[in-house]
């Protein structure tokens, strides 16, 4: 959430800043984090689950891009990307596409 | 982000009651209706006086003054003696061991004065969004060392946000995220975010309401049929 967009690399920078400052950066390697995707303001963020609690600490400790106030809000944490697209129909253009056909 | 404007994200975010703290808790009263512009008051929304007393002597007066017109009276301080007091008086609902960026200390007589007197310990998270480096680990560090003597006597802790601008707040799962860098467990940190509060809640319903005697005496009246 902000008054104004936010870039992508600019939102990487800050999430891996911030993680790096929060876990450190062999705490940040282990933990796997990795922006997937971001656009219209939403993304998914991608790490191991037993660093979780971490990340999403890590992401909630940025408050700040480009100078902006921003709030990271997490929305829900799932197993798969499929399952985390599901939990915001409107994320991205995964949410455009037709369900797989068996 | 004006106080108007907070309410969508406490909405987005999940959020039904709402503790706001002042240290001015009458004024708060008065312009609580005030609050949100855009009509009425999505939450139910309890009014917590704020209190900050530079020793502990003039805590007692402070304390009395607010529980006449505060829902809940929260102290604040990191000097060892005014939690002491703080802890000791059954009046006082929470206490925010940390001032202006700076943790306190406690010790075990403290952490068993609080648990008798049924306080809360509240960790604040919007000092930690706002620190960096030093200031954020001695934060992390500060509170992290009172949790194993909180948990010995089953003190109960409170995850609150702190926040000074609507950019302070974060959703309960970052919340409990930040508990679990407290060194809470996961049970805890969902305890710290929901049911230590609900538990304040009923308690305070509790004494409020006519059947209440004194802790742990209520007058309890047969069913009529």
């Amino acid at each position: 959430m902000s008054d104004a967009p936010v870039e992508r690399d600019a939102l990487i920078n800050a999430v891996f800043s911030s993680a790096c400052s929060v876990l450190g950066d062999a705490g940040t390697a282990h933990s796997g984090l990795m922006v997937l995707g971001f656009e219209n303001g939403k993304g998914i963020v991608r790490c191991r689950h037993t660093a979780a609690a971490d990340v999403i600490a890590a992401l909630g400790l940025v408050s700040s891009i480009n100078g902006r106030r921003v709030i990271i809000h997490v929305k829900g944490v799932s197993g798969t990307i499929k399952a985390a697209r599901k939990k915001d129909a409107s994320y991205g253009s995964a949410a455009a596409r037709p369900p797989a056909s068996k | 982000m004006p106080f108007g404007d907070v309410a969508p994200v406490l909405e987005t975010f999940g959020f039904r009651d709402l503790l706001v703290f002042s240290e001015d808790v009458r004024a708060l009263k008065e312009t609580r209706a005030d609050l949100f512009e855009h009509g009425a008051c999505p939450f139910a929304l309890y009014a917590c006086a704020d209190i900050r007393a530079p020793d502990a002597g003039k805590l007692p007066g402070k304390i009395s003054a607010a529980r006449a017109v505060a829902d809940f009276v929260a102290v604040r301080s990191a000097d060892e003696k005014v939690m002491r007091a703080a802890v000791e008086s059954s009046s006082v609902d929470i206490l925010i061991p940390s001032e202006r960026g700076k943790v306190g200390a406690i010790n075990h007589i403290v952490a068993k004065a609080a648990a008798d007197n049924n306080i809360a310990f509240a960790f604040e998270t919007a000092p930690l969004i706002n620190s960096r480096g030093y200031r954020r680990a001695k934060l992390i560090a500060g509170y992290s060392e009172m949790v194993p003597v909180l948990r010995r006597y089953g003190v109960p802790v409170l995850l609150l946000s702190g926040a000074e601008s609507g950019y302070d707040l974060r959703d309960p799962l970052t919340q409990r995220a930040f508990g679990e860098l407290f060194t809470l467990e996961p049970s805890e940190c969902r305890a710290a975010c929901a049911e230590n509060f609900q538990n304040m809640l009923r308690r305070a319903e509790l004494t409020e309401s006519e059947h209440y005697v004194m802790n742990g005496v209520e007058i309890v009246r047969p069913r009529e049929e």
